[in-house]
């Protein structure tokens, strides 16, 4: 080896000439996979990204010519009388080898810690707040500043997806949380991804420089449909932002986003002084019920119905239009809005035995969902993946069934409260 | 890196440890009760999961699992004290490499449990870290029980440890086993009082579904209680091996085992007391602790 | 080292085939076998058969992946498919597998007869099985776990996940967990206790070096495993709060517990295998292994630093960026003692006599494209790349890199070189080059583009993908299916091995006395005992 030509510090110091050169010259200076970034911070990750590959490269060429040599130069030949070397060490090359790598490594670190400053750098007083909400298998988007909520649909064959709109040039708090399981937003172009975990708040600076749509996936497996949960951005200008959100402003004030992700749930208040009471339920699938999820449409609450009556007394009328912002909230991504569902996917609501038929049956389908019961709606088998929405108060569930027979063609019979209840 | 650092693999440099005796060599440790513990195991883990979810076989599974699993460690167990008879451990190696060996493997197997009881602390710690506030309102445990029950099992031990001293000083057995038994009595009545104060707080509407404090503390003492009665069984057993003579002043591991056992669960205990009973009433008095919880949250969590 | 009285010579008629003293039939006594050949045979076997099976698995997701938007299988169907390839592949087909090895060579190596608890040892294999069928009845008793092998509640909780199937993963995995222990506890003790008179630490193989670190690794961080598979079988079934948000506790929790096992686990998959490649290469170069310290003491560096940094696994969730900072301080440094392998092994090779059997080959394709996963490694402990690349196919390139190209293929170097040794016969070296090619260029083909997928917007986990990434996709599936069918071949090798394999002496290999162990001192297949004599080192 000491007489070789392919002394490896020579071998190195090429490798290195090399690589400086094609890394400093534009027309080399390939993204090499990585996407074209929209963002400040996604600049400084694509950055990071060029120089790694860079350095990765460098190393792998390093190694594969190295052991490339080693197995011509040095494999066995037909007749060949060679003795095999005897050395096992050399500590100058050690020496080097250990060095070299722990170099590179600082050298990735410095743009490394520039971008977690970058992405640690969350305005205090930022001049829009975006809240996302992880839910199954959508979006919910909420600008509490403005009232707005908006939500995403899945991608589902070839539905038109309506994209989330955001100001562009304008520094964005975004605050993340999630409604039931973890999921993760994630849009490549922005360089960003954050994991959206019930229980806890994120969030991050976001700026986006580019006026563009732009393409995102839910980055966590959150169930079934996971695959199906994109996520589509469209990045405009102020005054197509204010239009758009003229059209998006909720009736009422929005539920604090504490609430929704379970943030700082209270502890249960115990008292052992009290002696004798069981009040607590073994909480398998129930959860707290100070979870408001949805927005109420008017604050004419319908009145209470005492738990003798069999008809209810409440009014069909108002009943179906508090759940109509019931479904458009929290089941109108998976039916769509006409009730009609996804061929092959989801279930039509419209014309659907389940919903025309019997109360119980439809009641219990909201209340425990269905996990791989596989359920024939109109003659047509569906897998039976649907989640359970027990969060949504009895007054919640019977309103938004309300409003499903009221529309689409559907029997037009109101379902009462207390029937909910009495199924729970 | 110094010359001789690398495998001496000079030809010609053995010597010969001293042949075997080949009868020895013929004998080979067999034993079907391996095979049987993992799958008793097996089975009665698959009925507890179909138990939990309604499912009809799900008892049966339990308990045939649980008969074949007993049986099988019965069986295993008494084939080793069988083989301590035989000093078949000269089979495979030296007496001497042999006992060293069942001491450092018991240690690390104390220090597997205790990875897996640190796993519980660290959810208490955490739990406490996010908890808006800590303890809950109107909430404390009743620290009587938890301190009658520190000083029955530390006494216990102790009582464990002057047996350990007679049988390795071969002192009558009569007196040992008064004192062994005595350990075991006093262990028992540990484990009524944890059951006592368990069906109370039950009883007073404390369960195990309340919030992180009911977690933690039926978690933690419920698998501190599952230890004892692990210990307890192999106090009982060795106390049996000491009646049958089956210990000599040098050669007792079993006896060592367990007293490393038993004084882990005392270990374990006083972590627990000290953690769920004890620290909330001096935190305040350790002035610099809030600051430092504080700082620790803000920084993890 | 010579140990005198080797078999072939004065053979007291002692086969490890089981008849001894008392006759007993050849199926009772592989089921009370306690002798660490045979337990590394069966672990071996096991691990093959549960290693196609989650190629089966394989099968169905990649054929699955072929359309974007697919209906060959419901969603659901896919995430049961998704989660069990992985949990079958690390904890029933690597882990054993890697388990195997150590049983057949580490006594050898330290010129001992046995482990030093052998029932242990034969209770380490048997609970493989046992956890399999735990883990694989879920199938067929209402569907298997969906959540993937990461199982992160509240997703893989009693309210989103209802039924037995996670229930069943979790005791499975209870199972496994125990025979992980268990095994470590028993190298562990092996390795201070049993080695040969004269062979100290520091003479001892490279071989069992790795073994030393991964026990260690074993016994401290798989307890964690199960106290964090407990607590969510407890929040499952009894309504504890562990990971319940709205009742106190936190899901974030369940990621810190289980990746406090599960990054070791992964030293755990790889440090043997570096070992085993330590041995092949130098037999095959005719040369002494270079630094052998350095190597022997990174993988203590390894193993110690790998128990402090979990929470790289942790990145994207939005803990304080300075907390991850250490981590990721942690995880850059472990690739130094990496790399110094790398370049060890290669130096090895120079001015050797390099020659190009089937388990060299191996040990070549594993230094060659463990790399490429290394590297990938090292971008990833980056925090903003990797919460760029976090939960996309780029982490599955990584993860296949390193376990394909580095795991699986290092332990193909260790099978068809102790092959002769178990068995007495030789393999037939063509089908092994056979083997390596078609493994080798089918590996690259599947998982190299998967770097580009996951940079450009796939994310893992899924059944549906964007249509862009369709012909990449498909171009992947095709590569698999050739891949897997390939991995049929060690099969055909076996068959032709024990039926018609040239019969072989001790040292099929004639290594250089500077590479030679213990085992290849004695008779192939080893005696009972492995040696009449026990050697002594001087």
């Amino acid at each position: 080896m000491q007489q070789s030509l392919l002394k490896p510090s020579v071998l190195l110091a090429n490798l290195l000439l090399a690589w400086g050169v094609l890394f400093s010259s534009d027309t080399l200076a390939a993204p090499f996979w990585f996407v074209d970034t929209v963002t400040p911070y996604g600049d400084q990750v694509n950055f990071t990204y060029q120089l790694m590959v860079w350095i990765s490269i460098a190393i792998l060429v390093a190694v594969e010519v190295a052991l490339v040599v080693a197995l011509i130069k040095f494999r066995k030949k037909p007749g060949d009388r060679r003795e095999p070397e005897t050395w096992s060490h050399n500590t100058r090359l050690e020496l080097i080898w250990t060095i070299i790598p722990v170099i590179l490594l600082v050298i990735i670190l410095v743009p490394t810690m520039k971008g977690v400053m970058m992405l640690a750098d969350v305005p205090k007083s930022p001049s829009l707040t975006l809240e996302v909400v992880g839910r199954q298998f959508f979006w919910e988007y909420r600008y509490p500043d403005l009232n707005v909520q908006f939500n995403s649909s899945m991608r589902m064959g070839n539905q038109p997806q309506e994209p989330l709109h955001i100001p562009v040039n304008q520094t964005i708090k975004v605050v993340f949380t999630a409604a039931d399981v973890i999921h993760s937003w994630w849009v490549p172009a922005f360089g960003i991804q954050q994991m959206t975990t019930p229980g806890n708040l994120a969030q991050i600076p976001l700026t986006v420089t580019k006026v563009g749509e732009y393409e995102g996936a839910c980055a966590y497996l959150c169930g079934a449909y996971h695959g199906a949960m994109n996520i589509k951005v469209k990045a405009v200008e102020q005054a197509e932002f204010d239009a758009w959100i003229k059209t998006k402003v909720a009736g009422a004030p929005l539920t604090p986003i504490n609430e929704i992700g379970r943030i700082g749930a209270p502890h249960p208040k115990l008292d052992i002084q009290k002696g004798g009471e069981q009040s607590k339920e073994k909480p398998q699938g129930a959860v707290d019920k100070t979870i408001a999820s949805v927005p109420v449409q008017s604050s004419t609450a319908s009145p209470e119905v005492s738990a003798k009556q069999q008809t209810p007394s409440i009014d069909p009328v108002v009943m179906a239009k508090h759940g109509e912002a019931i479904y458009s909230a929290r089941c109108a991504a998976c039916h769509q809005t006409n009730g009609a569902g996804v061929p092959g996917a989801i279930p039509p609501l419209a014309g659907a035995e389940q919903v025309n038929g019997d109360d119980e049956t439809f009641a219990r389908i909201l209340l425990k969902g269905l996990t791989n019961e596989p359920i024939k709606v109109k003659g047509v088998d569906y897998k039976g993946l649907m989640p359970a929405f027990s969060d949504l108060s009895d007054e919640e569930l019977a309103s938004v069934m309300t409003y499903a027979r009221a529309s689409w063609g559907n029997n037009g019979k109101a379902v009462s409260p207390e029937l909910v209840k009495s199924l729970r | 890196m110094s010359a001789h650092s690398h495998h001496d693999t000079t030809p010609g440099s053995a010597v010969a440890a001293g042949a075997v005796d080949p009868h020895v060599l013929e004998h080979e440790i067999a034993s079907i009760f391996p095979l049987f513990t993992s799958f008793g195991t097996g089975l009665f883990l698959l009925g507890c999961a179909a138990n939990w979810n309604s499912i009809a076989w799900g008892k049966g599974a339990i308990v045939l699992g649980l008969v074949v699993m007993i049986a099988a460690m019965t069986g295993w167990w008494t084939e080793l004290v069988r083989d301590n008879k035989l000093d078949e451990t000269t089979l495979i190696g030296t007496p001497e490499a042999a006992r060293k060996g069942l001491h450092v493997g018991f240690g690390f197997f104390i220090g597997s449990e205790v990875m897996f009881f640190a796993a519980f602390f660290a959810y208490y710690f955490y739990a406490r870290a996010i908890a808006p506030t800590w303890p809950p309102e109107n909430f404390h445990l009743p620290w009587a029980p938890a301190l009658i029950n520190t000083a029955l099992l530390v006494t216990s031990g102790f009582f464990y440890m002057i047996g350990e001293h007679r049988v390795a000083n071969h002192q009558p057995k009569g007196i040992t086993l008064f004192w062994m038994s005595l350990a075991l009595v006093f262990g028992f009545v540990f484990l009524g009082i944890q059951v006592i104060e368990w069906a109370d707080l039950m009883h007073e509407g404390f369960t195990i579904t309340d919030g992180a404090i009911g977690t933690s503390f039926y978690l933690l003492t419920g698998f501190h209680g599952l230890h004892v009665i692990i210990g307890a069984i192999f106090i009982t057993v060795v106390t049996f091996r000491i009646a049958f003579n089956h210990f000599t002043p040098t050669k007792h591991f079993a006896m060592t085992a367990a007293g490393w056992y038993w004084h882990f669960v005392d270990v374990v205990w006083i972590g627990l007391v000290v953690v769920l009973y004890l620290y909330d009433y001096f935190r305040d008095m350790v002035g610099w602790s809030k600051p430092v919880a504080h700082a620790m949250s803000q920084f993890l969590v | 080292m010579q140990v005198e009285n080797t078999h072939a010579a004065t053979n007291v008629p002692h086969h490890h085939d089981g008849h001894h003293g008392h006759e007993r039939h050849w199926l009772l006594s592989w089921l009370m076998t306690t002798d660490h050949k045979r337990i590394g045979i069966m672990y071996l076997w096991t691990s093959f058969i549960f290693f196609l099976i989650g190629g089966a698995m394989t099968f169905v997701i990649r054929a699955q992946l072929m359309s974007h938007q697919n209906t060959l299988v419901s969603p659901d169907f896919y995430n049961q498919m998704m989660t069990m390839h992985a949990t079958v592949m690390i904890f029933l087909a690597i882990i054993p597998a890697i388990t195997g090895f150590g049983n057949l060579a580490l006594p050898l190596h330290l010129g001992a007869r046995d482990v030093a608890f052998p029932r242990l040892n034969a209770l380490g294999f048997w609970l493989v099985p046992a956890g399999g069928l735990v883990v694989c009845s879920s199938f067929f008793l209402g569907g298997a776990s969906e959540n993937g092998w990461t199982a992160y509640p509240p997703l893989a909780s009693n309210q989103y996940s209802p039924g037995l199937g996670v229930d069943l993963w979790i005791f499975g995995l209870h199972l496994l967990g125990t025979s992980s222990i268990t095994g470590g506890l028993n190298f562990i003790v092996t390795i201070f206790n049993m080695r040969a008179p004269g062979l100290t630490l520091h003479k001892m193989s490279l071989f069992s070096w790795s073994w030393l670190v991964t026990s260690w690794l074993q016994v401290i961080a798989t307890p964690v495993l199960a106290g964090a598979i407990t607590m969510l079988l407890f929040d499952r079934n009894l309504g504890t709060s562990f990971f319940r948000p709205e009742n106190g506790g936190d899901p974030i929790l369940f990621q810190h517990l289980f990746w406090f096992y599960s990054h070791p686990a992964v030293y755990i998959m790889i440090l043997p295998v570096f070992g085993i490649v330590s041995q092949v290469v130098p037999a095959f170069s005719k040369k002494r292994i270079f630094g052998y310290l350095p190597i022997a003491y990174s993988s203590v560096a390894i193993g110690f630093f790998g128990l402090l940094v979990w929470a790289h696994h942790m990145f994207a969730t939005g803990l304080s960026p300075w907390f991850l900072t250490i981590f990721m301080l942690i995880t850059m440094a472990i690739a130094v003692p990496t790399g110094i392998k790398i370049f060890s092994w290669i130096a090895t090779m120079w001015g050797g006599i390099v020659d190009f059997t089937t388990p060299m080959l191996f040990c070549i394709g594993f230094i060659a494209f463990f790399t490429i996963g290394g590297l990938s490694g090292i971008m990833q402990s980056a925090i903003p790349f990797d919460i760029q690349v976090s939960g996309t196919y780029f982490i599955v390139a990584h993860i296949h890199y390193v376990l394909f190209a580095g795991s699986v293929m290092g332990l193909y170097a260790g099978l068809y070189y102790w092959l002769p040794k178990m068995s007495g016969r030789m393999y037939s070296e063509r089908l092994g080059q056979a083997h390596f090619w078609l493994t080798t260029i089918f590996m690259n083909f599947a998982f190299f583009p998967m770097h580009y997928l996951g940079l450009q917007g796939m994310p893992r986990r899924v059944a549906y993908y964007a249509p862009q990434f369709e012909q990449v996709n498909y171009w992947i599936s095709i590569s698999v299916f050739i891949l897997g069918t390939a991995q049929l071949l060690v099969i055909a090798n076996l068959i032709y091995t024990l039926k018609w394999g040239k019969k072989v002496e001790n040292d099929p290999w004639n290594h250089h006395p500077d590479t030679r162990t213990f085992e290849w001192e004695i008779s192939s297949p080893p005696p009972h005992y492995n040696f009449e004599t026990l050697p002594v080192v001087r």
